[in-house]
């Protein structure tokens, strides 16, 4: 039998075993990967697909991962319109996401996806509509939310500090968690001075720091390579899989993005 | 290993290889490298090969140095133990 007729295999097993399509394709590159490198038969180095898929579907269930019950609602976004002058730019949209659950707002340039995450955010009244959210929140703008002249460490003591957190473990789980989105130099270069896509990623350690029930994040890998986009998506499954809801602005959803929920304000948008 | 330096699967299993644990197969050495990513011991990029298509290399992190220390001291703990319950063995 053929490499790629195993990994195809492989990869429906994957799928029957319930894994999010980012990671059969991650499982199944790393697989076709080895499989070059080494020359071998699939069958003798990783055995039989479906035995294979079993062995990776329980070496990625966390303790408290697949089949888990959906907590709570935590945003609820009920007939959100917005009009800026004659131009409709939201109109009578719904949104209701829950702990343990990832959605994920698309749509064209103009659609409305800011619009309708500062709505959620409570940073902007919509002109009918109810908003309702149950824990605490943590918003990531598209810019800014960043200090100018502070370093990354200080901005992780001082939004630790807004948490509770002794300094030291501020720090340190900025660090960890910047280190996530491989980010490991975190030196002594003043946020301004930070790359666009560092920005960002400083950006996201603060507003995962807060350890929020609700995560807005608006458009978060911009300037990000590839290497970072991928960890960033790891992280964001992870903090669903331990309970958060997330909502994340995008233009651009691969089939990476395993997210559990999709609105799409390109349709609404259209009239 | 990723002690010393990061590395993608296909090295890891040469190198285990080559210190004597035989032939580790891609069908066990891939679920334990999700495993260590998973409980955050181990974080992966994505590289581009020369010419190659891009590799997945593993790195260890600040928490997976943390539990190597721990569960390799009590590896040695334990491995003396049986080494000296051995050793009493083999000479009678």
């Amino acid at each position: 039998m053929s490499a790629e007729s195993w990994l195809w295999m492989l990869a429906g097993e994957l799928r029957r075993q319930g894994l999010d399509p980012g990671q059969v394709a991650t499982v199944v590159t790393d697989a076709r990967n080895h499989l070059r490198d080494s020359a071998e038969d699939p069958y003798q180095t990783f055995g039989a697909p479906e035995r294979y898929a079993l062995a990776v579907a329980e070496s990625l269930a966390g303790p408290a991962s697949r089949g888990r019950p959906l907590g709570p609602v935590r945003l609820e976004a009920r007939g959100i319109s917005k009009r800026y002058g004659r131009r409709h730019v939201l109109r009578d949209v719904n949104l209701t996401v829950r702990s343990g659950q990832i959605a994920a707002i698309v749509g064209a340039n103009g659609s409305g996806k800011t619009t309708l995450l500062r709505i959620c955010a409570g940073l902007l009244s919509p002109d009918a509509g109810t908003v309702t959210v149950q824990g605490r929140i943590s918003y990531s703008p598209q810019e800014g939310g960043t200090m100018p002249f502070l370093l990354p460490d200080e901005h992780f003591i001082l939004v630790g500090a807004g948490e509770g957190l002794p300094r030291d473990r501020a720090k340190a789980s900025g660090r960890a968690w910047a280190q996530t989105l491989g980010w490991d130099d975190v030196g002594a270069t003043p946020a301004r001075l930070l790359s666009g896509g560092t920005r960002q990623k400083l950006n996201l350690v603060l507003s995962t720091l807060a350890g929020a029930d609700l995560l807005l994040l608006d458009e978060p890998y911009q300037g990000f390579d590839r290497g970072a986009y991928v960890n960033l998506w790891e992280q964001l499954w992870r903090l669903r899989d331990e309970g958060a809801a997330i909502v994340v602005v995008t233009h651009l959803l691969n089939q990476l993005d395993q997210v559990d929920h999709v609105l799409d304000l390109t349709e609404v948008a259209g009239g | 290993m990723l002690s010393r330096d990061e590395s993608y699967g296909y090295e890891l299993a040469q190198s285990l290889d080559h210190a004597g644990l035989g032939a580790i197969q891609g069908g066990t050495l891939y679920p334990v490298l999700l495993r260590l990513q998973r409980t955050g011991s181990v974080t992966t990029r994505w590289q581009e090969g020369d010419g190659g298509p891009a590799r997945k290399y593993y790195r260890i992190t600040d928490s997976g140095r943390e539990a190597l220390a721990r569960d390799g001291r009590d590896w040695i703990a334990f491995a003396e133990t049986v080494t000296a319950l051995m050793t009493e063995g083999a000479r009678r």
